[in-house]
């Protein structure tokens, strides 16, 4: 009995942080990118590109840390579609809130992306042009 | 006697749904604004002349607005907080009114950079079109000015994001200029009782 408690318990714990793994990186999400990519990260029209699903981030995936930083002035295609907008860069986002962030998106919604890490963002963000 | 019963059920039961219905459609949407005093007269608050250039570089006036009702917001595209929230729930208004009598007006705080030719591609990336929706341009300090009357701070402030300090309201304006109800456009159910006061707006010109 104690046993099966505990072990209810642990499993409850475990699911609860699995779901909250990137809790950080998901209060980061919402405070810096949601308003133009969306909570749902479908964007806006032809105006803000997808992140969710995003064929774009798919391939590019180690420019990541760099758009974050930098922001991005270029036309883009994304899923087929043109998108010539600037996006500002988060000069004050430090390299873990970086990291937190790309693992959140990389992993939200329908998002299978791999993990990175501090050291690999760290890395990525010294090659930034 | 027991017929007598039902039909006094059945009366008191419509009654009750005549009540329920009067309820919901109580009052008209009220004029807002502070009252002024011209010539001894209590004047309402009221939009006045203005004149700019939409998307098309073509010149907008309140008479050209006032054929039916309107709702205006203060934005600018180079922003980085809130009109995107703001220009979303501006978005679902037009999809939601897009058969009615009812256009949109976006005013730029920016006019240095929303030049005509920047909110065309700004509006035609979002998929609108003048004149369903306007998005206007013109001297910096009468977009700055016409703000104020529509109960919206627009204050130029380079340590703010993208230069602006601004609210995001939802401003509501009848054909007679009047401002008739207003919400936050970064709050979504905020704006789900704008469209109804919108609704209501468009019933009171239909009578
Ligand atoms: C002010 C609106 C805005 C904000 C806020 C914003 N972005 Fe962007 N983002 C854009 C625009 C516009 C583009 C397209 C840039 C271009 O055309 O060069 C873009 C492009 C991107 C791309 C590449 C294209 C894609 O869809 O895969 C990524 C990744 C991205 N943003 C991530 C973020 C993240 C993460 C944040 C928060 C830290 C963020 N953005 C905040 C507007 C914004």
């Amino acid at each position: 009995m104690r046993n099966s408690i505990l072990l209810i318990l642990v499993s409850i714990t475990f699911i609860y942080c699995q779901n909250n793994i990137y809790a950080q990186g998901e209060r980061l999400y919402q405070t810096y990118c949601s308003n133009c990519h969306g909570l749902d990260g479908n964007g806006l029209k032809n105006l803000y590109p997808p992140l969710n699903n995003s064929d774009y981030l798919k391939e590019n995936n180690e420019k990541f840390a760099c758009i974050i930083l930098n922001g991005l002035e270029e036309e883009i295609v994304v899923n087929g579609k043109k998108y010539m907008m600037p996006m500002e860069g988060f000069k004050n986002l430090t390299d873990v809130d970086i990291t937190n962030i790309i693992n959140y998106v990389n992993s939200a919604w329908d998002n299978k992306l791999p993990e990175t890490s501090i050291q690999e963002v760290k890395k990525n963000l010294e090659s930034c042009n | 006697m027991h017929k007598n019963t039902l039909t006094i059920k059945g009366l008191l039961g419509i009654l009750l749904i005549f009540l329920f219905a009067s309820c919901e459609n109580d009052q008209p949407l009220p004029i807002l604004g502070e009252k002024e005093v011209i010539d001894g007269v209590e004047v309402a608050h009221s939009i006045p002349d203005f004149s700019f250039l939409n998307q098309d570089s073509i010149v907008v006036t309140n008479e050209d607005l006032n054929s039916g009702i309107y709702v205006a917001d203060f934005f600018f595209t180079h922003c980085p907080s809130i009109c995107p929230l703001v220009t979303k729930e501006m978005l679902r208004i037009h999809d939601e009114f897009k058969n009615e009598n009812v256009k949109l007006v976006s005013f730029t705080m920016d006019p240095k950079r929303d030049t005509p030719a920047q909110l065309k591609n700004y509006s035609s990336k979002l998929e609108v079109e003048a004149p369903k929706w306007h998005f206007l341009t013109g001297d910096k300090d009468k977009l700055h000015d016409i703000a104020t009357d529509y109960f919206s701070v627009v204050i130029e402030d380079g340590d703010a994001p993208g230069g602006f300090n601004h609210t995001g309201k939802l401003l509501l304006i009848d054909k007679n200029r009047h401002i008739r109800a207003f919400c936050e456009g970064t709050d979504s159910e905020d704006v789900d009782d704008f469209i109804l006061d919108i609704k209501k707006l468009l019933a009171e010109n239909e009578e």
